[in-house]
């Protein structure tokens, strides 16, 4: 069995960002968004700054692939059939070959299982579209990398999965690595499908409709049940194989827009915004000891999101709660 | 059984141990308690934590140096220090607790009153919330405690409990956690004098 009781040796972070899906904008193609390259450039200098060997990859708005902070200046493909069957697929670009896709993204973690020791932490960075197989049951839920094309065929939508990351593809990856000092960060749409527990049962929805949490019979039913059974959730992450921070539910969509509603600048995913600014001067130190934990990122995230987006947008349905996974053990970010 | 029926057959005890009290005294209680918590997780170190709590306790006499206490426990328990690069999550939350307890008599003096000593044996079922989160999670706690009881000489109804209790968290995400405190409480006895 590992020691992990020792000191952190070493801190590593893979950053993803998806702006631009096809240089071909056609009918039935996932929408680009205007950030997540801005989100991925900003999280890799704050982690850098704080200690982190960062690998990034993302592409921006003008569909160049940017790799390690440095624009490649290749671009990436365009859609190459339209059927919404699920054999829409993505041409290959000259920037393909660098691009956040599933297969570099999974090769990024692979390459790192010979390199990150049991006492390192491996923090994994994602902003772009996430989506939500309604059909399987359990639901499944994915991020969509560079690559990534929908599928309506069977009339609900959702992304063709074959080039998306699903959970479990993730958790293959992830056993690889040689710490359980793993944590993922997701600013997608559905993220929270990512997390699985064993043990716990959130009290915040899946789908956030307004109001508070709240502690009923049937949660001290279903966390009784839960001690009893000691099952991991079907789907997601096991809290102790990594720490899932999810910008949404697992039926919510997540947000990113230009400025808050108070006029503040925002220019980001909302989440990423104010997990910058948690991450900036410190802020997410929330009990001020000096270190900043996933946890207390993610209290300062979800209460940036509950003050300054939420009350304005919840008659919109556009009200999200970012959610966390359970498990005893909390890690140290910086 | 619906929630309503539980609620009524409730409401039923506890008015019928208020209105026959004069037969069967019993006694109605609050406490506090501080505690240090030993954990360790699977993989990872042990280390302490540190909480508080506090109680409302019915106490039913069974026999003269026998009765049963049972409370209603509110508590917290903070989160670990970081070294290491990880802490233990912190926790509070609410627990049910059933205590059977055992004492003696140390000391009667007409000026003192009456001190007993002797311990307790139960368990309890919590269900608390990680901190920062809305995570909620179950766990049973068996419980032992070592009590000193003191009925003053000028207030009969009264007494004052310190306690010294030792609980084991059963979590079955971690590979051990206990704890040990030091609590203190005080009852009121409602019913007939004795």
């Amino acid at each position: 069995m590992f020691d992990y009781s020792g000191m952190v040796t070493h801190k590593y972070a893979l950053v993803y960002g998806v702006t631009r899906y096809t240089m071909a904008t056609v009918n039935g193609a996932i929408p680009n968004l205007s950030y997540p390259d801005a989100d991925a450039s900003a999280m890799v200098a704050v982690l850098q700054s704080n200690g982190y060997t960062v690998s990034s990859r993302w592409v921006s708005g003008n569909g160049h692939v940017w790799t390690n902070g440095t624009d490649t200046s290749k671009v990436i493909g365009s859609l190459t059939a339209t059927s919404q069957d699920g054999s829409m697929s993505v041409g290959a670009g000259p920037g393909d070959i660098d691009a956040p896709s599933k297969p570099n993204i999974l090769s990024d973690i692979q390459a790192l299982s010979g390199t990150i020791g049991p006492n390192d932490v491996l923090l994994i960075y994602f902003s772009g579209h996430g989506t939500q197989d309604t059909i399987a049951a359990p639901t499944r839920e994915y991020f969509d990398p560079y690559g990534a094309v929908m599928n309506d065929g069977t009339g609900s939508y959702y992304d063709f999965p074959a080039p998306s990351v699903r959970d479990d593809e993730l958790g293959s990856a992830f056993n690889a690595i040689n710490t359980p000092r793993k944590v993922l960060i997701l600013d997608t749409c559905n993220s929270g499908g990512f997390i699985g527990n064993t043990l716990e049962v959130d009290t915040t929805p899946q789908l956030y409709t307004g109001g508070p949490p709240l502690v009923t019979p049937g949660t001290l039913i279903q966390a009784i049940a839960n001690y009893s059974s000691m099952q991991s959730s079907p789907t997601g992450l096991s809290p102790y194989g990594a720490q899932v921070l999810s910008a949404a539910g697992r039926d919510e969509s997540s947000y990113e827009y230009s400025v808050l509603p108070d006029g503040t600048p925002l220019a980001h995913g909302v989440m990423t915004y104010f997990l910058l600014q948690g991450f900036q001067g410190s802020q997410a130190d929330l009990n001020h000891d000096g270190r900043t934990t996933v946890l207390e990122a993610f209290a300062f995230v979800k209460a940036g999101i509950e003050k300054n987006w939420n009350p304005y947008y919840l008659a919109a349905n556009q009200a999200f709660e970012p959610h966390i996974s359970g498990g005893p053990v909390d890690f140290v970010l910086f | 059984m619906s929630w309503r029926r539980v609620s009524r057959s409730l409401l039923f005890i506890i008015l019928a141990f208020w209105t026959t009290g004069a037969a069967y005294a019993f006694s109605i209680g609050v406490g506090g308690t501080g505690a240090v918590t030993l954990s360790a997780g699977q993989g990872f170190g042990p280390k302490l934590q540190y909480g508080g709590g506090a109680s409302i306790d019915l106490v039913f006499p069974i026999l003269d140096w026998l009765r049963l206490d049972t409370s209603l426990d509110l508590f917290t328990v903070s989160p670990s220090d970081v070294s290491g690069g990880f802490l233990y999550r912190g926790y509070s939350g609410a627990a049910m607790a059933i205590m059977a307890q055992a004492s003696a008599v140390l000391v009667s003096s007409p000026s003192l009153g009456l001190i007993r000593t002797g311990g307790g044996l139960g368990f309890a079922a919590a269900l608390p919330t990680y901190w920062y989160t809305t995570l909620a999670f179950f766990y049973l706690e068996p419980r032992v405690q070592g009590l000193l009881d003191w009925e003053p000489a000028g207030l009969p109804r009264f007494s004052f409990q310190l306690s010294v209790p030792v609980r084991m968290q059963l979590r079955r995400d971690l590979r051990y956690s206990a704890s040990a405190g030091i609590g203190i409480g005080v009852l009121y006895r409602v019913g007939k004098e004795r």
